[in-house]
């Protein structure tokens, strides 16, 4: 492992660098032909744990990036869901005021 | 239908002609298909490799998948040299040029603002590990907390030793925790402040990783190529600060942006299960 080196090269970058990438990542289009990964029984360990592995980061109790808001888009959902109901609730209170008037 | 026909495999696009010397030597029959203003760098590859069963039964190869793994980011990273490359996943497949162009005409507008977005960056990628033992030695040998339950256990009857034993275990696992947070956020936020986007992936388990360490970050960072020395620069600090508290940080790159680039059907079938 490339401790004090910065910059990777292919040759000496470990296999799981480019896996993860090239096998979850990039463009993902429908070619002509299909192979899900997650799907196929017999694909080797590795592999699998790299598609389906279940989220570590949660097991371990690591969760600020999934409380903040600016990182995850979950959590942004969340908040423009509650910004949303207030607003709402707003607005009829509003409508009710004007009505009354 | 006849088996020995071949395919043709799609690895990135690109928006000027790519630079194919010497990259060809990676990968036999590579060439490039100039359709709708994009250049799309191809390989004619055999079906008896890559046609559907083959490929399911040769992915359980893992000499197999490295050696083609190799080649798919070998072939791209030496088209990145010269070009900014929109890379796709490994074997994105097409039976006929004719129905690669019709697929590059279904997408163009996304390729396109793609490319745009990526012109002139980088990808680099930031993962963190712990030595999780080492850490625990020494929180157990120096916290003042646990120093003290320790005390209180040797002076306890069994029955409340054990529960005491329960209560140092979850002392220990919180201030484990706490330690991985602080490290990995101030290093997250740091690095943030130097990138043009960002992104959080999944921690990889030791099985993949082949690290005796545990991953605790796995990030992904987009940076203005002319500002990659400072970027770089910053996580040489970060690991020289964090490595006396037990936490390796491995910075690489450039990667070709894998981790920044969407399609729509891309975002469309991920967005119920990836994070975010």
């Amino acid at each position: 492992m490339s401790d004090t080196k910065m910059s990777h090269s292919v040759a000496s970058t470990n296999l799981a660098d480019i896996l993860e990438k090239i096998l979850d990542k990039g463009i993902v289009i429908a070619g002509d032909i299909r192979v899900q990964l997650a799907d196929i029984d017999l694909l080797n360990i590795k592999i699998r744990l790299l598609i389906a592995s279940v989220d570590k980061a949660m097991e371990m109790g690591i969760n600020w990036w999934q409380q903040d808001s600016y990182l995850s888009s979950k959590a942004k959902e969340k908040v423009i869901e509650k910004e949303n109901k207030e607003l709402k609730k707003r607005i009829s209170r509003l409508e009710t005021k004007t009505e009354q008037k | 239908m006849k088996e020995e026909k071949d395919l043709i495999y799609l690895y990135c696009v690109t928006r000027k002609a790519p630079k194919l010397k010497d990259v060809d030597k990676v990968v036999d029959k590579l060439y490039f298909i100039y359709h709708c203003g994009l250049y799309a760098i191809v390989s004619k590859v055999s079906s008896e490799e890559f046609a559907k069963e083959n490929l399911e039964k040769n992915l359980n190869d893992m000499d197999w998948v490295k050696k083609k793994a190799n080649i798919h980011e070998q072939v791209i990273e030496g088209i990145m040299k010269s070009r900014c490359v929109l890379p796709f996943k490994f074997a994105t497949l097409y039976n006929s040029e004719v129905s690669l162009k019709l697929s590059i005409e279904n997408h163009v507008q996304a390729f396109r603002e793609n490319l745009e977005v990526l012109e002139g960056k980088q990808e680099w990628g930031v993962k963190i590990y712990c030595d999780i033992e080492r850490l625990k030695e020494t929180l157990i040998s120096r916290d003042q907390e646990i120093l003290n339950i320790n005390e209180e256990i040797n002076n306890s009857s069994s029955g409340k030793g054990y529960l005491l034993k329960k209560k140092k275990e979850d002392l220990i696992n919180q201030l484990l925790n706490k330690k991985y947070s602080s490290c990995t956020k101030a290093c997250f936020e740091e690095l943030n402040r130097h990138c043009v986007k960002s992104r959080i992936n999944r921690l990889l388990p030791k099985e993949v990783t082949e690290r005796k360490e545990e991953m605790i970050l796995n990030s992904a960072f987009l940076i203005e190529e002319n500002t990659a020395i400072d970027f770089i620069a910053v996580a040489d600090s970060l690991k020289t600060a964090y490595k006396q508290e037990g936490f390796l940080i491995d910075c690489t790159g450039p990667w070709p942006a894998y981790n920044f680039c969407q399609t729509q059907t891309n975002a469309d079938k991920k967005n119920a299960d990836k994070r975010g």
